[in-house]
């Protein structure tokens, strides 16, 4: 029993009290301290003993990565990535995860590459004092220097590129119907798996959908009478089922490019509507999606309406009729891009 | 939130054009300025990083400046390489080269700070004190490597070298890299 004990004493006990095993139990200790720790939600003590935990944490891996064995087993190609290693901690610490998941949050990443870029020049400006072997500032020597500039425009550099990711998942999230008619030109950006339904990533898809629920709501049950009327005043009637379905879409700054317009495209009367977009176009012909409605008569033998005996009407006057009533079939929305390719 | 669309033609690109313009330009300063093959790398390198660090910092303050239907175009361009005004593109490119020229004459100067190497010119300029000759004179006056002549050379190359490469990417068909 001894021995098992004495061996796991002998696994645990750091070599040296200043190591970085130290600093690494320190950090353990703090966390499972400040897990400990109220829940209630000031959390004052929670914050400062966890924060304590993370500055243990980043100094004992800094430490840690410089170790001789390790720094040599942590080179790729002559480079020696600990610093990134401890500035990814740093960053983490400081700009924490993105809503509260595993993944960091964007300034984290930004920041990542010239924080990592400061931790590896450090050394450079440190040199043990001959003497007493206590460290002193130096000032780098001219091609240290130089390496210095060099690594840390490098890494800002690396950072843009981080931003102008983030910056391009903006562009998406306000404008997201760029995605349908793919990047295959662009110079800057490309997908990793280019989806393989285009035409619902549109906007416009949506927007169709929508027009057809507000003309549905316009049109069906409706007198046929009513409906020829509000047929051959499309252009009167029509902005009121745009303006209906521009209300049902979720709020975005791309809305402000779509168009929608309809037009009878048959005796039988089809209805064309198009949504037209009006922003940036991969191709030399404007994109615009159409959807298809066929609006045709149902006729309605109405129920016999004098076994109502509530209703206000005299039964006598209600006498079986035959109604004709509009309704409203759509197809799905489509466009020239969607039609398979020769 | 977060898509699988990334700027990697972008940074592939950019990779190409900075080693590109560093060699580019690492020639042409060592043979206008008659400095050393190392010197002029340091030069070459330092000064086109810092330039594109800092085009991309202006990049990103104008971009979430500009009005929305300029937005709009930039989205536009960046996704499907394709703009309204290739006036504007061209005012673009030209001052972005008197930019970088001026920055990379700055960045050059400062450099030479930091690493405490001493001007070409002023240890040239002290030589002709030894003989006062009017062939002499003339030298130091026109002969005279001038840095920032040399660094506008060096840029024009590689600006010229980058804006061929682009127009060959615009003429060949689209491959899908």
């Amino acid at each position: 029993m001894r021995d098992i004990f004495d061996q796991i004493r002998k696994r645990m006990q750091p070599p040296q009290w200043a190591s970085w095993q130290t600093l690494i139990f320190l950090s353990i200790f703090s966390a499972a301290t400040a897990a400990l720790t109220s829940q209630a939600p000031p959390q004052i003590a929670e914050r400062i003993i966890s924060s304590l935990g993370w500055v243990f944490l980043i100094l004992g891996t800094w430490w840690f990565v410089y170790e001789p064995d390790v720094k040599k087993k942590l080179k790729i190609y002559e480079l020696f990535i600990g610093p990134w290693i401890v500035g990814a901690l740093i960053c983490i610490y400081l700009f924490g995860t993105w809503e509260g998941r595993a993944i960091p949050a964007p300034t984290a990443f930004v920041s990542w590459p010239p924080i990592s870029a400061i931790v590896w020049s450090i050394p450079k400006f440190i040199q043990s004092d001959p003497k007493t072997k206590s460290p002193i500032y130096t000032t780098p020597t001219p091609a240290n220097r130089q390496n210095i500039i060099l690594v840390l425009l490098a890494n800002l550099l690396i950072s843009c590129w981080f931003q102008l990711y983030f910056e391009v998942q903006d562009w998406l999230a306000e404008y997201p119907s760029f995605r349908a008619q793919g990047f295959e030109q662009s110079a800057f950006v490309r997908e990793l798996q280019p989806p393989e339904k285009r035409l619902e990533l549109s906007r416009g898809v949506d927007y169709l959908d929508a027009a057809e629920k507000a003309l549905k709501s316009q049109l069906e049950g409706k007198p046929w009478a009513e409906v020829e009327r509000w047929l051959s005043n499309l252009d009167q009637e029509f902005p009121t089922v745009r303006d209906e379905a521009f209300a049902q879409l979720s709020r975005v700054a791309e809305n402000q490019l779509w168009n929608l317009n309809a037009r009878v495209i048959s005796d039988a009367y089809d209805l064309e509507m198009r949504a037209i977009w009006q922003g940036p176009s991969a191709r030399t012909a404007e994109y615009s999606l159409t959807k298809t409605c066929r609006i045709s008569q149902a006729r309605q033998v109405s129920t016999p309406e004098q076994l109502k005996f509530n209703s206000p009407t005299p039964p006598a006057l209600s006498a079986q009729q035959i109604r004709s009533l509009g309704t409203v079939q759509c197809g799905a929305a489509s466009s020239p891009d969607s039609l398979p390719q020769p | 939130m977060f898509t699988d669309v990334l700027p990697l033609r972008a940074i592939l690109f950019q990779l190409l054009f900075i080693v590109l313009a560093i060699a580019i330009e690492s020639i042409v300063l060592q043979k206008y300025l008659g400095i050393g093959q190392k010197t002029s790398i340091q030069y070459a390198a330092t000064a086109n990083l810092a330039s594109t660090v800092v085009g991309w910092l202006v990049f990103f303050t104008a971009e979430s400046s500009l009005p929305p239907s300029w937005r709009v175009q930039l989205i536009g361009y960046i996704f499907y390489d394709r703009i309204n005004s290739p006036a504007l593109l061209i005012g673009l490119a030209f001052s972005i080269f008197i930019g970088t020229f001026l920055l990379k004459v700055q960045t050059i100067n400062w450099l030479d700070q930091i690493l405490g190497i001493r001007k070409p010119s002023t240890v040239e300029v002290q030589d002709p004190i030894k003989f006062r000759g009017r062939t002499a004179h003339r030298q130091t006056f026109s002969e005279l490597p001038n840095r920032a002549l040399g660094v506008l050379w060096a840029n024009a190359a590689s600006f010229s070298a980058i804006t061929f490469l682009i127009a060959v990417r615009t003429i060949l068909p689209p491959t899908n890299y």
